[in-house]
């Protein structure tokens, strides 16, 4: 997938201390993406159009990466096991009403129903997110 | 609005909750506002639930040239949606709902004048370390990072300083996709007119794609939350609001206390103290529930809040300004914010006080009071005036009608300008009177614009009177 292509060479300027690392203020490194490029299994396979993969980006990963946001963590399958134990239809629901601390389409105002789908079997590790 | 961590010393009291007959609270679980199905066409929900629609057409361009042809194709009323965190009715539309998820990112930076060209579907959470990653950093932001750009500045999103202003006025320029798909760039030498208009616009003009922030270097905050009397705050408001870079408090409804949250320049050794507790604003319910019922339930819930907050101490965070400003948020609610002249917030806060106790209204949430200086945009609510804000809220599971419908008219008196992305009552009539200077320019440059009414919602043909 592209976006794999993607995080995969800003983790390679990250390490190099290359892109999004400002020279005057290197501790201003963007952890949030370090941690996205952590959790997103990088050899797994994420049946996501490229699109997709963008709106997980914007909307999902403000949360599902950050451990002090008490949402599940994308690719932590302690996290989802008693989620994903409901099915993915209950999951699907969840997303588009909205839970406690997260809000109606998981913020995402351009998904419909197939992207809704398609981003949360991605982040619970649905069929392995494919 | 709400901040989760302030209520740090409220975790004491759901202790206390145990120890009361009654403690039961109602769900804040969301309730979905309207009937859907799955494999069937689904509606748009705002944050809190309270504004829907079913959208004929949803569409998610993902470039600039994009924007405009679907602007072009557009069918019926137009509307554009951002994070969807608005709580008035500018987004709703059964025709063409265009999202701007995909225009994130930035377009281009000037290191010399510290200015960012961002795309206005940027949501504020990534636009600090994307900013910091350049070398610049917004001088203020608002207290929820998860609004969109090009929302945040329709609505004239702001923090609390007596020295910034909203977001809007951090804008340099911008450049706005018109509802006839002509994309016009505007800044104060450059389309003025147009720019005055379009940096708070309410989404009326069209979709503005792109924004060019006045930017500062990047620079590191630490904010102090203390329990105090709302009595001594306000005492002591203009001292406090001219001594810290930015301050405010919320007062306890039903008590007399409230958390005040200055923040000022980190010093070398701040350290964070105290940790957050997401469900402290359940924790008041509680023990707000389990005391409301008694006579003199006033008295009680206040002895009980001042036992178990008056060793909460002071809490503090500290870190790069874009990580201290925002907080998080997990109690969904409505709110009604206006933006009154800086010299009555006193008055206006300690009748909202007085009007809740003397008339037993059932309200727990904090109020919010912050301040924003003034600007010269034609339809910011802080145009002309250096503006005190005051926000009410009520829990989203809970009937927010009449509680607001009692507070609203105090900020009336107080000449009170609503914000437009939260909840209020009043009509074009009654808005072009808070909007003296501007409000017929606004409308001039709206009709030119958009003769057809393309982008009015029902809402926006409310509030503009078109």
């Amino acid at each position: 997938m592209r976006i794999l292509e993607v995080l995969r060479g800003r983790v390679r300027r990250l390490r190099a201390g290359g892109e999004g690392i400002c020279a005057k203020h290197p501790h201003h490194r963007p952890a949030h993406l370090l941690a996205v490029l952590l959790a997103i299994p990088l050899t797994g396979q994420a049946d996501l159009t490229d699109r997709q993969a963008r709106l997980l980006i914007v909307n999902c990963l403000q949360c599902h990466v950050r451990s002090n946001f008490g949402a599940p963590i994308i690719g932590d399958a302690a996290d989802w096991s008693k989620r994903n134990a409901q099915g993915e239809e209950r999951l699907l629901r969840s997303v588009i009403e909205g839970r406690p601390g997260m809000p109606p389409f998981g913020y995402c105002s351009a998904c419909d129903e197939a992207d809704l789908r398609a981003l949360t079997r991605r982040i619970a590790g649905l069929d392995g997110g494919r | 609005m709400m901040r989760r961590r302030r209520f740090l010393g409220t975790a004491a009291a759901g202790a206390a909750t145990a120890l009361l007959p009654g403690c039961g609270s109602r769900s804040t679980e969301p309730q979905m506002p309207v009937a859907y199905e799955l494999g069937k066409p689904l509606p748009w929900v705002n944050w809190a639930g309270n504004q829907s629609c079913f959208p004929k057409q949803r569409l998610g361009p993902a470039s600039e040239a994009e924007v405009v042809d679907a602007l072009r194709r557009a069918t019926g009323t137009v509307r554009a949606v951002g994070a969807s965190h608005s709580f008035s009715g500018l987004v709703p539309t059964g025709d063409t709902l265009i999202a701007t998820d995909l225009l994130s990112g930035l377009a281009t930076h000037d290191d010399a004048k510290l200015q960012a060209e961002v795309w206005a579907g940027t949501r504020l959470h990534d636009l600090g370390p994307l900013l910091a990653g350049i070398g610049q950093a917004l001088p203020t932001l608002p207290d929820v990072d998860h609004f969109a750009l090009g929302g945040a500045i329709a609505t004239s999103v702001h923090g609390t300083s007596r020295q910034f202003g909203s977001l809007s006025n951090c804008v340099a320029g911008l450049t706005l996709a018109t509802p006839g798909g002509e994309l016009i760039e505007c800044s104060a030498t450059k389309n003025a007119e147009l720019f005055h208009a379009a940096r708070v616009s309410l989404g009326a003009l069209g979709i503005v794609t792109r924004v060019r922030l006045q930017n500062q270097e990047p620079f590191e905050l630490t904010e102090v939350s203390r329990v105090e009397r709302t009595e001594d705050v306000l005492a002591d408001l203009d001292s406090r609001c001219a001594r810290h870079r930015h301050f405010e408090f919320l007062p306890l409804t039903h008590s007399d206390l409230c958390v005040s949250v200055a923040t000022d320049p980190a010093r070398p050794g701040d350290k964070d103290q105290g940790e957050d507790d997401p469900q402290a604003l359940e924790q008041l319910r509680k023990v707000f529930g389990a005391v409301s019922w008694m006579p003199g339930a006033d008295a009680v819930y206040d002895r009980i809040l001042k036992a178990t907050m008056a060793d909460a101490g002071t809490s503090v965070r500290t870190g790069p300004s874009f990580r201290v400003f925002p907080h998080l948020r997990v109690v969904r609610f409505r709110e009604m914010e206006y933006a009154v002249p800086a010299d009555a917030g006193p008055a206006c806060v300690r009748e909202i006080l007085e009007t809740v106790r003397k008339r037993k209204l059932p309200v727990c949430f904090p109020l919010e009071y912050r301040r924003v200086a003034a600007d010269d945009i034609w339809l910011s609510m802080f145009q002309g005036r250096p503006s005190a804000t005051i926000s009410v809220h009520q829990y989203g599971d809970v009937d927010h009608r009449p509680y607001f419908d009692e507070i609203e008219p105090i900020f009336w008196k107080y000449e009170g300008r609503p914000h437009w992305g939260k909840l209020h009552s009043l009509d074009a009539r009654r808005l072009a009177g808070l909007y003296p200077r501007h409000w017929r320019d606004f409308q001039e440059v709206r009709r030119t614009l958009d003769p057809a009414g393309r982008m009015l919602n029902p809402h926006l043909k409310q509030v503009l009177g078109a």
